[in-house]
């Protein structure tokens, strides 16, 4: 056997998270690697933890010779995974295990596809359990454009990974008829046991006497536990009920309330007593249910591959499963009539009630344990070498297109960043948009030798032009085979370019963004590099998500020739979100967009720079124009749907101060005092005397005053006022 | 807000947001955990009569205000100038215990008086210690117009902390990277009277009176003028909020801010630094050790001095293969091993007497268990979680079972 190094990259994993099938499947998978004599490192990004902090399993993992290593990460999915990636691409694993859940593998995908990292690592996305895939068949509705990203990443983990394995068919077909493009190794392998478990599984017996009936899940509706109940009412009518009901699993939420509150109003007419078992990991659930009399009923409305039916198989316990999902790929052909049943509250209730009468024999499994076993390790032993990545030599022409105008002290920050690029072959193309301060006109006479020198190209606008106009000039000028867009208030690292044409000649990709560091400030950029980006983190060419929000990139974006012809660069308008729109359309127009998982440039955001945004109208042709692209890309009937869905969304963040609406001026105290009266009435005109005799603005309060009179003669208030305006004016 | 978590704060954290308190309306509580002082004049019940005090209420209200800023182990929560009205906490020196203390200053037919009263946020019983606290209160109300004494009294003796500190921050920028309000001004002080170049303080939550807990620590240690200084040339105060990135790199803006460890551009949001020190006992801490030493790390600094309680390694200890525990993975046998060695030692955690085997936060909690040591490590174990961390151990100094180490990246 080769022994191999082996990274199972989890955000579920037993020990911090209780009993999760993923973590499940992931803990069976290393036990039975290590066990074989590979070498294999559990990496947990998150500090999340159900119990104890998870330095604590580190010790418990080394004991059985597993080495697990969290990141202590926090935040989005988008940041555990560009976390995970970060921390990955220093290591030098063969192989490397993830599941498409939350998407804690993507950017390991990108990197791989772009060149960046694991060109001697082979990549395996495990398909345990989709978010939309999750949703349909929990009857959730989607409620926001997160739930989009995280879908994203996690069709774009199997999409980009070398293999894709999981533990059904069923849920291959389910994720192919959502549209994922799976490569082309894909395949059925089934969910291991941990190995403790097996090697205290019961064998199978004849028929057990049934008296208790153990609802076996989550208590929740999507493990149907609604279902569940109302079989048991099915059952209590027809006389047959139960000695005892046990409800084993983690209490959930039904129809918006607490489960167990929603079950103690639900039982409450039942003849027999039930409980609830809900602090069991799965060694304990199973010993619970090895007791006498005891059946498990598992009523799930979908299921992928449940441990809890693997589990039982394995350790001679008698069920009931529904026949939905993958569960019937995991009982032997011949134990599935007397087992599953066709999922409904009247099919339940007559399989508990033979099972009451007759007893249950356990079912045994399509494939043993050991087989299970011995396929994952032939299927590792069986990975083919990875082919030798391509070897690009040409150093092709970049052009750095850059706009500027005044600001000249931030312009020189910017131009020192690319003149201290790595890459040898690129030009600086800046065009001076009219600069109107005699300091940055200066500034650029003063470049004119320096450009000189080096064969670059500078510019003057005869008009100030906004940077749609002055872009397209550079990139008229530019040469190269590639053009980058960077702002005179950026800077970028020097390693920006010469990453992002290794990036382009591996993946081929038409256009590439990257991750930023944004810093605040008039002063010098950045000296160290941040470990991580600090808010946006873009994604890459997700058109459905970028409906809603640019997840693409900045644009500081990187892009051959071609595309910028194709596309016929930026639209000039007025407004912002220019980057967001050109992405768009380019993304729907099938050209190859990738976001880089890197820091590559500095994002300078300044003090009050958002005022723009205080403007109505102007932040409403902003986000019309970033809905161009999707709004034609639909037939003209549909358009208005879409803007509802659109606009509703952008209503929600201006209600919430999210996003350019965060930079809104908040009312002030005063502001407060005049605003909480009727706006027509004598007391707002009152309050906003008062504020203007506080400014000693004494003539305009006394018309606003005399105002406030007009509007409530004899107003008490507005009187006394006047005659303070008349006596400080006398 | 919960009682765990005002039991296991520190200082003010981990209380609710304090609210002014209608003393005309005060009902208090059926159980024996709160007292009273109040007026003659009051006409409701109190276990106590305040007394006449000289000066208006403003001018009584200022100097309470600065008489109680003395007091050990109390912390200002809130103050109403308005209503003169202060709130405050005083926590127990053992179990950490918060009892809330509200003042207020009123004019009566007779004179400035007031109200005072003192409850227990934890227990049913107080066995006496809010009356108690009362007399001490009113006692040195009392004695609000004495004269100042002539000579300031000694400076305290500095902890041996604070000296390795003072002697590793020579010629030194240094970062004070832990959560005492009290104790860090104290060692920042002492650190730039040694001879560091520069101190930064960085807290997850900035106390509103930094300068002011400067300048009292700098009355205690007879180092008024480096205090003033520090507070003329950085002041906190004038720095309301945190950048939310960095602004202006290298600059040494408030000599407090807040700020986190686990920032990913952290080293943009300090200056540059030397010395990071960290007063932190890493077995006390609630969460995980080598995410603190790796955000320690993440500072840029190349030095660091810590404190850490480990526990001596006996052949019990050994044979269990202890080497770092966390408090929810005991069973009876490591406990009573642990329990033996540190008594050993002599340090008796309640912890094991009364959760002989696994403690949890839930547990803890409902016990009302106060700082419970979360982590059990040997010498060897902290040694290799710095250097998972990128530390090298250079020195360890004892103090019972609480080590100072100083490492080194």
């Amino acid at each position: 056997m080769r022994r191999q190094r082996i990274c199972l990259l989890t955000l579920d994993f037993v020990g911090p998270i209780r009993n999760g099938g993923m973590g499940t499947a992931f803990l069976a998978l290393a036990e039975t690697l290590v066990a074989a004599g590979h070498g294999v490192t559990i990496c947990y990004p998150s500090a999340y933890t159900e119990n104890e902090p998870v330095t604590r399993w580190r010790t418990h993992y080394a004991a059985r010779g597993i080495d697990f290593v969290s990141l202590f990460l926090e935040g989005t999915e988008a940041e555990l995974s560009l976390g995970a990636y970060h921390w990955l691409k220093t290591r030098d694993f063969d192989v490397i295990h993830f599941h498409e859940m939350r998407g804690i593998g993507y950017w390991t995908t990108v990197a791989k596809r772009c060149g960046l990292a694991f060109a001697n690592s082979t990549l395996v996305c495990q398909i345990h359990s989709p978010t939309l895939w999750h949703f349909a068949h929990s009857a959730q509705f989607l409620t926001h454009s997160g739930e989009l990203e995280t879908d994203w990443m996690e069709q774009r983990s199997a999409e980009g990974a070398d293999h894709v394995i999981a533990p059904s068919r069923y849920i291959l077909d389910a994720v192919a008829g959502m549209g994922w493009k799976l490569p082309s190794s894909h395949a059925v392998m089934p969910n291991l046991l941990p190995t403790s478990f097996v090697g205290r599984a019961a064998p199978p017996e004849g028929a057990r006497p049934i008296e208790e009936l153990v609802f076996f899940g989550r208590l929740e509706e999507r493990k149907g536990l609604g279902l569940f109940c109302e079989a048991v009412a099915r059952l209590i009518r027809m006389g047959q009920p139960p000695a005892r009901i046990t409800f084993l699993g983690k209490v959930g939420h039904m129809a918006g309330v607490h489960a167990l509150a929603w079950l103690t109003a639900m039982a409450q007419s039942w003849p027999m007593p039930w409980g609830v078992v809900n602090n069991l990991d799965p060694h304990a659930a199973r010993d619970y249910l090895a007791g006498p009399g005891r059946l498990a009923v598992i009523a799930s409305r979908m299921e992928n591959a449940p441990y809890v039916v693997l589990e039982c198989l394995a350790a001679g316990l008698p069920f009931l499963a529904p026949d939905v999902g993958g569960i019937g790929e995991l009982v032997a052909p011949g134990d599935q009539p007397r087992l599953l049943y066709q999922r409904s509250a009247p099919a339940l209730a007559e399989a508990m009630a033979r099972a009451l009468r007759q007893g249950v024999a356990p079912g045994r499994a399509a494939i043993s344990p050991e087989a299970t076993a011995r396929l994952w390790l032939d299927w590792h032993e069986a990975l083919p070498p990875l082919a030798a990545p391509p070897v690009h030599t040409a150093q092709p022409l970049v052009s750095v297109c850059m706009a500027a105008f005044n600001r000249h002290e931030t312009l020189a920050h910017a131009i020192a960043s690319i003149e201290a690029q790595d890459y040898p072959r690129l030009e600086l193309i800046l065009v001076d948009d009219a600069s109107t301060d005699p300091a940055a006109q200066l500034f650029h006479a003063a470049l004119r030798p320096r450009f000189a020198a080096r064969g670059w190209t500078l510019l003057r606008n005869e008009v100030n032009s906004w940077q749609g106009v002055t872009r397209h000039r550079a990139a008229e000028a530019a040469q190269g085979e590639f053009l980058i867009f960077m702002d005179d208030d950026n800077a970028a690292w020097p390693d920006e370019v010469s990453t992002f044409v290794a990036a382009a000649q591996h993946s081929g990709a038409d256009i590439l963004t990257c991750q930023m560091q944004a810093f605040r400030g008039s002063g010098p950029p950045p000296r160290h590099r941040s470990a991580r980006p600090i808010g946006w983190i873009p994604l890459g060419a997700c058109p459905a998500l970028g409906v809603f929000r640019n997840g693409f990139g900045d644009a500081n974006m990187f892009m051959r020739r071609t595309a910028w012809d194709r596309m016929g660069g930026f639209t000039l308008d007025r407004a912002y979100f220019e980057d967001w729109e050109f992405l768009q359309a380019a993304s729907l127009a099938g050209l190859h967009l990738e976001c880089l998982p890197e820091i590559l440039f500095c994002y300078r955001i300044w003090e009050g720079a958002q005022t723009a945004a205080h403007d109505p109208d102007f932040l409403y042709r902003s986000y019309a124009r970033a809905m161009r692209p999707a709004l034609a890309a639909l037939p003209e009937a549909l358009r208005p749907a879409l803007r509802l869905a659109i606009e509703r969304e952008l209503a929600g963040m201006q209600g919430r101060r999210e996003a350019y609406w965060a930079h809104a001026p908040h009312v002030t105290g005063a502001q407060g005092d005049i605003a909480r009266h009727p706006p027509n009435g004598a007391e707002a005109m009152l309050a906003a005397a008062r504020f203007a005799l506080g400014q000693h603005q004494a003539e305009t309060a006394r018309l606003l005053a005399r105002q406030a009179l007009s509007i409530a003669p004899g107003h008490p208030g507005a009187e006394a006022l006047l005659a303070r305006i008349m006596g400080i004016s006398e | 807000m919960t009682s765990l978590a005002a039991l296991l704060g520190r200082g003010p954290r981990g209380l609710e947001a304090p609210s002014p308190i209608e003393f005309a309306s005060l009902v208090q509580p059926t159980s024996p955990n709160a007292s009273l002082a109040a007026p003659a004049s009051h006409p409701g019940p109190r276990q106590f009569t305040a007394p006449i005090l000289p000066g208006t209420p403003d001018a009584v209200f200022a100097r309470l205000l600065e008489i109680v800023e003395a007091f050990p182990r109390t912390w200002r929560l809130a103050a109403w100038p308005e209503r003169r009205q202060a709130q405050w906490v005083e926590r127990s020196a053992l179990a950490n215990f918060p009892d809330i203390i509200v003042a207020e200053c009123v004019a009566t037919p007779k004179g400035t008086s007031l109200f005072l009263y003192s409850r227990s946020l934890v227990g049913y019983s107080d066995f006496g210690a809010n009356a108690k606290r009362l007399e001490r209160w009113l006692a040195a109300l009392r004695g609000i117009t004495p004269p100042p004494a002539e000579e300031s009294p000694p400076a305290p003796q500095p902890s041996r902390f604070a000296t390795r500190t003072s002697e590793a921050a020579q010629g030194r920028r240094v970062l004070l990277a832990w959560d005492d309000p009290r104790e860090m001004p104290e060692i920042a002080l002492r650190a730039l009277a040694a001879g560091a170049t520069a101190i930064q303080v960085m807290t997850p939550a900035r106390p509103d009176n930094a300068d002011g807990l400067l300048l009292q620590a700098g009355a205690r240690l007879a180092l008024t003028a480096q205090a003033q200084a520090l507070v003329e040339a950085r002041p906190a105060a004038r720095d309301p909020l945190p950048p939310p990135l960095h602004a202006d790199p290298g600059a040494w803006r408030a000599w407090w801010m807040r700020g986190s460890l686990d920032a990913p551009d952290l080293r943009e949001r300090l200056p540059e630094i030397d010395l990071v020190l960290d007063g932190d006992d890493l077995a006390l801490l609630d969460g995980d050790p080598p995410r603190r030493l790796m955000g320690l790390r993440a500072s840029g600094a190349r030095r660091l001095v810590m404190r850490s309680s480990v526990v001596p390694v006996t052949p019990e200890l050994a044979a269990l293969g202890f080497g770092l525990w966390h408090a929810g993975e005991l069973d009876a046998g490591r406990s009573a091993a642990l329990d033996a060695a540190l008594r050993a030692a002599g340090i008796t955690l309640p912890q094991f007497a009364r959760f002989p085997e696994r403690l949890t936060r839930e547990a803890a909690q409902a016990a009302e268990l106060a700082t419970p040591w979360w982590w059990f490590m040997s010498d060897a174990a902290l040694a290799a979680l710095l250097a998972e961390a990128g530390w090298s151990v250079q020195s360890r100094e004892a103090e019972g079972v609480r080590h100072i180490i100083t490492a080194s990246a």
